[in-house]
């Protein structure tokens, strides 16, 4: 599964580009504010349905522009496919697959796609809500039963949270077994990609520091011990907190209120990790989270990684280096050319100017 | 709407606020009435005072009905020993489309819903309660639909039931005869192998 070709058309400061790729690692070079974002801004858009975080998801069309367009081509058992992600100014994102609309769900399974950002030591440092987005999402775009599942919870939840409010306490009882039931469903989900992250953050995080720090992930959850029978225990936590959650008004525990934990050397991360210590736990997150998607959707996903090797330093890019040279295809930015370590195999490079691509080479 | 006569726009706007109709189909659907046969017009007219004035719900099963009790509960061919409980008429109208089912109904009129203020005073259920306390009925299938309102309706329901010593049941989820495998969608299918039953 290679993704060959991208082409853009009126995509934040892209008036119109094609661009080529190739298996293994493409390295994209380009002052600030070029556009190296932006083309994997435009990946991500097409493939995940979402941009930069925080962004401005408003001006992804070119200004004075009302429509773009993104199209990548990209060949599998060796058939080539089209995607293709139409955005209108103000309103939402229409994808494709070839000329038939898509769910974006379909395209993620079809070709996965895992991003890195600088700015993802948000999802490490940032509010509860923001883990829970990144790991339902995750979740998610693997799964639509999860997906199913969650918004089934949700629904119940909110209609607990009507009873809670109006008092009704009769009621309580036949919502609940349905947060239960799909609330348990979701637990169970992200306790078992917790497990399998768990291990890949460790391993990851210890390369990245040469074994001299450890990272620790853990599921947070105020209403269970564990992930035997979560049904269960929902059903019980729920029917345990009914008093309380009277006066409130709302339900305050279940998967809505779960949470991740970072323990950076046995410390809660938040409170001790530095930018740079940060921004590596962002990155190990990401590499996990690549992992799992390829042993869930057996195939490996297309790796972006925007800015990564910024803040570290000469060992840990090195290490990163041959850890992307196992990956399929990797389509890494730099500022800098000289901070891409010379362990490095780049089979193409790129040079963006003014969102143009002014020079290619091979290797 | 200054560019319709006053009697038009009125319509128009009645037309509008039926399920389904945009300002564009309103618009089309009067126009219409303007321009076919007076009878026909005033047919349409008539057929909905009547229907209005004639139907009102069965005492029995809360079915929609011009007589009382509504044919169904009056069939003295019916299985009396059982209620099939459903949230509308529509759906009563699907499961006797089915021509499986012989037994008696029980109309809710909705489906338990806080957020939308719907409790069970709001559905028929007193009515349900009052239909099984002779003992003739043996069997309730709750055939609320698959979702969390209906889920949690049936849920309820069941709880009431089940003390008084009536068999409680619910349709099976599964996929669609005559359909193709490959064209139930995810959730169906998943469903319908969660559930999967042994060859005989």
């Amino acid at each position: 599964m290679v993704l060959e070709r991208l082409f853009l058309k009126n995509f934040r400061l892209y008036r119109q580009a094609t661009v080529a790729f190739t298996p293994g690692v493409n390295l994209v070079l380009g002052e600030n504010a070029q556009g190296k974002t932006s083309l994997l801004e435009a990946l991500a858009v097409l493939l995940l349905g979402e941009g930069v975080p925080g962004a401005g998801a408003r001006e992804l069309v070119h200004w004075g522009e009302e429509e773009a367009r993104l199209e990548a081509e990209v060949r599998a058992a060796g058939r080539r496919t089209r995607l293709r992600a139409l955005l209108k100014r103000g309103q939402g994102i229409g994808h494709y697959v070839e000329e038939a609309p898509v769910r974006l769900g379909e395209i993620f399974r079809f070709f996965p796609l895992v991003v890195f950002w600088p700015a993802d030591g948000e999802i490490l440092r940032g509010e509860p809500q923001r883990r829970r987005q990144f790991l339902d999402g995750m979740l998610a775009r693997l799964s639509r039963r999860y997906l199913a599942d969650l918004r089934r919870y949700r629904r119940a939840l909110a209609q607990r949270n009507a009873c809670l409010r109006s008092g009704r306490r009769e009621l309580l009882e036949v919502w609940e077994e349905e947060m239960a039931t799909y609330g348990g469903r979701v637990a169970a989900e992200r306790y078992a990609a917790l497990h399998f992250l768990t291990h890949k953050v460790e391993e990851i995080y210890g390369a990245l520091s040469d074994g001299r720090e450890t990272l620790i992930l853990r599921y947070l959850s105020n209403w269970s011990e564990g992930k035997e029978d979560p049904t269960a225990q929902l059903r019980l936590a729920l029917r345990r907190h009914r008093t309380r959650e009277l006066r409130f008004g709302q339900t305050l525990v279940g998967p809505h209120r779960d949470d991740l934990g970072f323990l950076l050397n046995g410390h809660d991360l938040r409170s001790q990790a530095s930018r740079g210590q940060q921004k590596n736990g962002a990155l190990a997150l990401r590499l996990a989270q690549a992992a799992l998607v390829a042993a869930r959707l057996d195939q490996k996903p297309l790796i972006l990684l925007d800015d990564a090797f910024a803040e570290l330093d000469c060992r840990r890019r090195e290490w990163l280096a041959r850890y992307l040279q196992e990956q399929d295809q990797v389509v890494l930015t730099a500022a800098d050319g000289r901070l891409v370590p010379g362990n490095l195999t780049v089979s193409r490079r790129l040079s963006i100017q003014g969102g143009k691509v002014v020079e290619e080479s091979a290797g | 709407m200054w560019y319709y006569a006053e009697p038009l726009a009125r319509l128009i706007e009645a037309l509008h606020k039926l399920p389904g109709i945009g300002p564009k189909t309103a618009q089309r659907l009067a126009f219409f009435l303007m321009s076919c046969p007076r009878e026909e017009a005033l047919g349409l007219a008539t057929a909905i005072v009547q229907a209005r004035e004639k139907i009102h719900p069965c005492t029995l099963c809360a079915n929609l009905t011009d007589a009382d009790p509504c044919q169904i509960c009056r069939d003295p061919r019916r299985d009396r020993t059982v209620i099939c409980v459903v949230e509308q008429p529509r759906d009563l109208v699907a499961i006797e489309r089915t021509g499986v089912y012989r037994g008696l109904y029980h109309v809710l009129h909705g489906a338990l819903s806080p957020l939308d203020g719907v409790g069970p005073q709001d559905l028929k259920i007193d009515q349900l309660l009052s239909r099984l306390r002779d003992g003739t009925v043996k069997e309730i299938i709750l055939a609320t639909n698959p979702n969390a309102e209906g889920e949690a309706t049936a849920l309820y329901l069941a709880r009431l039931c089940r003390p008084l010593g009536l068999r409680v049941t619910r349709p099976a989820h599964g996929l669609p005869v005559g359909g193709d495998l490959e064209y139930a969608d995810e959730m169906t299918l998943g469903r319908a192998l969660s559930g999967r039953q042994e060859m005989v």
